[in-house]
């Protein structure tokens, strides 16, 4: 087993950016360990065998028939709408999405906003559409964790079986964070801003966000009961760091 | 002078379907490769760069010129490559394509068989393995652009391309290679 250090100094050999100190702190290592210094001839020997893979020449035919497949998609590819639909939100949740849409344009626009007591309105709900949303609201139950270059806020509200979550993620790795509202019957509407690399699909109870970058949604269901929150944050591609946690209700 | 990136782009989300020509001239021989190390077949290496360039197309009024557009354009090809084995459920392994036929000298059948050896070595590692000595070996990009195409700190790629060395090397040996 070679320590996490000369790991470290034998992989900067093998790309030859190991500094004097350090072929010299490698040296005295191998000292102590030739068969380590052995192995690094090996795995040096092993790599240079990838030179010898040369770069392949594509299909003659693979440009043509590339832009064939762009002008294909020409004209419907880049309408925003079409990525909103179809792209991030998956054509079913974008239908509760719309719903959603109108659903805060008329709460706006019909019911004033301090006639059913306490509103979320400093959430800025449904940007552009509402700027509240009305009802009698649980106090914020929060997951805050700020680790390992990812900055992540769930905010969860509550108001008899309906739940409004807003998610501030920001990552620096790709990460993947998991919400699970048990029992929820249905997505009610939904707000996402997120940057490209991200992917993410809310819906029956679960929203999944995957990717790094900034990510920011709220979203608002229906049908949940009582039992906490599940939530998980996985870095990167290994199940093996994944975190989990529970948002549990007052 | 030939068009940089940044101009093609702006004249591709001016509506300048033809400039996008330029980026496809450019890119596909370093996108295909790539993806024909990743996938180990040609013409899913063909099918993969031709999504990557269509995904590329529709996206690009959100490639933000803050970054490379290189980095940005082999992040969704190795997305693609990626989809693309667990579309085929060969993420874990891919079979490389049969060599050609090594007649001719000593020394260029050697060279052939030992291609033919690195390729199989390439389709025995798991796909994270694999897509790091890729894109540091055979695409010779710095651990910078790496980690900005995969989303891993640098710390992170340095560390997961060690341990890709030693799975690859070690899939060497199990083939009968003599160092």
């Amino acid at each position: 087993m070679i320590p996490e250090r000369f790991r470290i100094l034998m992989n900067n050999e093998l790309d030859g950016t190991n500094t004097p100190a350090e072929r010299d702190e490698l040296e005295t290592y191998f000292d102590a360990h030739p068969q380590a210094k052995q192995y690094l001839t090996n795995l040096s020997e092993s790599l240079h065998l990838l030179d010898s893979l040369e770069q392949e020449d594509p299909p003659a035919e693979l440009h043509g028939r590339v832009m064939r497949a762009v002008r294909a998609t020409e004209g419907r590819a880049r309408a925003p709408w079409r990525d909103f639909l179809f792209g991030r939100l998956r054509l079913g949740y974008a239908f509760s999405a719309a719903v959603g849409v109108v659903l805060g344009f008329l709460l706006h626009t019909a019911i004033p906003l301090d006639s059913m007591g306490r509103d979320l309105a400093d959430l800025d709900l449904m940007r552009g559409t509402a700027t509240g949303l009305i009802g009698n609201w649980s106090a914020a139950q929060t997951l805050d964790l700020h680790e390992a270059g990812v900055d992540l806020t769930v905010k969860a509200y509550r108001q008899a079986d309906m739940v409004l979550v807003r998610v501030t993620l920001s990552a620096d790795q790709a990460v993947s964070l998991g919400l699970d509202f048990p029992g929820a019957s249905q997505l009610k509407s939904a707000n996402y801003e997120v940057n490209e690399g991200f992917d993410l699909a809310a819906g029956e109870g679960l929203a999944v966000f995957k990717g790094q970058g900034d990510c920011f949604c709220d979203f608002l269901m229906d049908g949940v009961d009582a039992r906490p929150v599940g939530a998980y944050l996985q870095f990167g591609l290994d199940a093996t760091q994944r975190r989990e946690y529970q948002i549990i209700w007052p | 002078m030939s068009d940089t990136d940044l101009e093609i782009v702006d004249r591709v989300k001016a509506g300048d379907t033809d400039a996008f020509a330029g980026i496809v001239s450019r890119y596909e021989k370093a996108i295909f490769n790539s993806a024909y190390r990743i996938v180990g077949d040609r013409d899913d290496a063909a099918d993969v760069a031709q999504a990557t360039f269509v995904k590329v197309y529709e996206k690009i009024d959100s490639f933000d010129p803050a970054y490379k557009f290189f980095s940005w354009l082999y992040r969704i090809s190795v997305n693609e490559a990626y989809n693309h084995c667990r579309k085929k459920k060969q993420a874990a392994t891919v079979e490389m394509e049969p060599g050609k036929s090594p007649p001719g000298p000593y020394q260029e059948y050697r060279q052939v068989e030992m291609c033919e050896q690195l390729k199989r070595a390439l389709a025995e590692m798991t796909y994270d393995y694999r897509v790091i000595i890729v894109l540091k070996h055979l695409m010779l990009l710095p651990y910078r652009e790496i980690a900005g195409i995969l989303g891993l700190p640098e710390k992170t790629v340095k560390s997961r391309l060690f341990s890709a060395r030693q799975v690859l090397h070690r899939q060497l040996v199990e083939q009968g290679y003599k160092v």
